[in-house]
């Protein structure tokens, strides 16, 4: 990771706390705005996926793969768009089915990194388990505002951490000779 | 290629092509100080960061691959490590602009940048000579990649067998783990990690399938990102035992015992003597097989081969003014030259992946007739 990402990935971090507190004093606010850039973020990376596909991926080996990433992803951002309009059961229903997806994948993650003997099989196994009991957490107060606002706020916070916390991580690839 | 190859074997090619054992040990010392001259490196040693042939893991993490950093990536890698086998290549069936552009860099032997590198290595010192001979030796081992990153052109899948003698056939799945080291007997390799994005460094070169092209024993098939799902035959002992005759002939160009360089021509008369030894040594099924290319060149020579060591002529380039006299002064210039030379045939290409460069002899040129006004000046004064 680059200097300049760091500082990025720090910055970022630090924009998601500032969300989680203005989202906890002012709920409807920072709900709406929460919405709003998840589903344009979500867009863009779906459309640039897609236009990748036709310009670039379409005759490589294993194309397809960008092709159903961009349009899950599009997908994505125009269903978090849509959000806006649901009761809060749908949220949480769809909070609670990200934070468990992303904690599978983060446990799994944590099964390779034990497998290849790395050091890192803990921390995504503390990770995987935290966002499970989130995701499950969401899932058993389902009819609660008041935890909804409460359970937005913790993802944030503890997205955020993590966020800086990997900005400071040292990073290792393959070196080609 | 590794060390095995670039310092031992260019040893022994040298030796065998004509060179002195002396003259051949500074030829494969420069060979693989291809390999070691990082920015890191020059910087060190004060030395021009351009003459820089290969970038450290951290200079590459250090990178972005917005257009800059990504000119950068490629002006090294392609130059040294992925020289572009045709630069005019058409992609069979349609395609942007954008991805042809990347597809012309993908790497291979026998191609007009390969011969005009010989060319340029001829008259020139042996710092240059060394550097071409990796050049060639790479165009070989690193076939079927490009030195930029690039998924749609560096990627693979899970469709990669290692091939035996006895005919048999293995899927190789690769771990991801970088600091795990591999081990042919078990089948166990180290590639780097899927990413989707195509710019992202892990798609460089051949790094989605490791080490596989720097192992000689090496026979594989898989399904490159860029050849519409036709598979292709990785030989490495065949290709292996070309760029050894390949870099005898081209010596020998060099040296001024042939008169032209042509490609695809080995010095299969020269090697014929030597060719069941070389070819046993490139098959022994290890990753490293300095032992073994040593062994085969003190052989050869009746003289011990140094190891390679990376302070050998440091010390001789910091400690004087006179640095363009030095061995790494000459191995600097030759380096710059090389890259100049590349990167402008890309650039004339129509591509801007490796951005552009002064053409290094012009300027050259015109310092040498600046400088000689100069003087018919300082005499009619």
């Amino acid at each position: 990771m680059s200097k300049m990402r760091r500082v990025k990935e720090i910055l970022v971090g630090l924009l998601m706390i500032l969300m989680a507190i203005i989202f906890f004093v002012s709920p409807t606010t920072g709900y709406i705005a929460v919405i709003v850039v998840l589903s344009v973020i979500f867009i863009i990376i779906g459309l640039k996926k897609l236009w990748f596909f036709l310009t670039m991926a379409s005759r490589m080996v294993g194309g397809r793969r960008v092709l159903y990433e961009g349009l899950l992803i599009l997908d994505l951002g125009f269903f978090t768009a849509g959000i806006n309009f649901v009761p809060t059961v749908y949220v949480m229903i769809y909070l609670g089915t990200a934070y468990v997806f992303a904690g599978a994948i983060d446990i799994l993650n944590a099964i390779d990194a034990k497998k290849l003997e790395s050091s890192r099989f803990k921390g995504k196994l503390i990770i995987g388990a935290i966002n499970i009991i989130i995701g499950i957490l969401c899932f058993v107060f389902l009819t609660k505002n008041d935890f909804l606002v409460f359970i937005i706020c913790l993802g944030l916070i503890y997205n955020a951490i993590v966020r800086i916390a990997n900005a400071f991580r040292k990073h290792a690839m393959v070196y080609i000779q | 290629m590794q060390i095995d190859f670039h310092y031992y074997a260019t040893y022994a090619a040298a030796y065998i092509a004509g060179y002195s054992p002396k003259e051949a040990v500074d030829i494969a010392y420069s060979a693989f100080a291809v390999d070691v001259c990082s920015a890191q490196l020059l910087t060190k040693l004060g030395a021009p960061i351009v003459a820089a042939t290969t970038q450290l893991q951290m200079e590459l993490m250090e990178h972005h691959t917005d257009i800059v950093g990504l000119q950068n990536i490629t002006r090294i890698w392609s130059s040294f490590h992925f020289l572009p086998r045709d630069l005019k290549a058409e992609y069979n069936g349609k395609c942007t602009k954008k991805y042809l552009r990347k597809y012309r860099l993908i790497c291979g032997p026998n191609g007009e940048l390969v011969r005009d590198t010989i060319e340029n290595a001829k008259g020139s010192t042996l710092q240059a000579i060394g550097i071409a001979m990796h050049v060639l030796a790479d165009t070989w081992a690193h076939m079927y990649f490009a030195g930029t990153p690039s998924l749609v052109i560096n990627n693979t899948d899970k469709h990669l067998f290692e091939l035996f003698p006895d005919g048999s056939e293995k899927r190789i799945a690769f771990k991801h783990n970088p600091v795990a080291a591999d081990k042919p007997d078990e089948g166990a390799y180290t590639a780097s990690i899927y990413q989707s994005n195509e710019n992202n460094i892990m798609n460089l070169g051949h790094g989605r399938i490791g080490h596989l092209p720097d192992y000689g024993y090496c026979v594989y098939k898989y399904l490159p990102a860029w050849n519409d799902y036709k598979e292709v035959i990785k030989d490495n002992p065949s290709d292996y035992n070309k760029a050894f005759r390949q870099m005898v002939y081209a010596l020998q160009y060099i040296r001024g015992d042939r008169d032209t360089f042509s490609l695809d021509t080995y010095a299969e008369e020269e090697v014929a003597p030597y060719a069941d030894e070389i070819d046993k040594v490139i098959r022994t099924r290890k990753i490293l097989i300095c032992d073994e290319w040593k062994a085969f060149g003190e052989k050869l020579t009746n003289e011990t081969i140094e190891d390679f060591d990376i302070k050998k002529y440091q010390s001789e380039y910091m400690d004087t003014s006179d640095k363009s006299n030095t061995f790494l002064g000459k191995f600097f210039d030759a380096s710059i030259r090389h890259k100049s030379m590349v990167t402008n045939r890309i650039y004339k290409s129509g591509s801007k992946l490796a951005g552009i460069s002064i053409e290094q002899d012009r300027t050259k040129a015109t310092l040498e007739m600046v400088k000689n006004t100069l003087k018919v000046g300082d005499d009619n004064v």
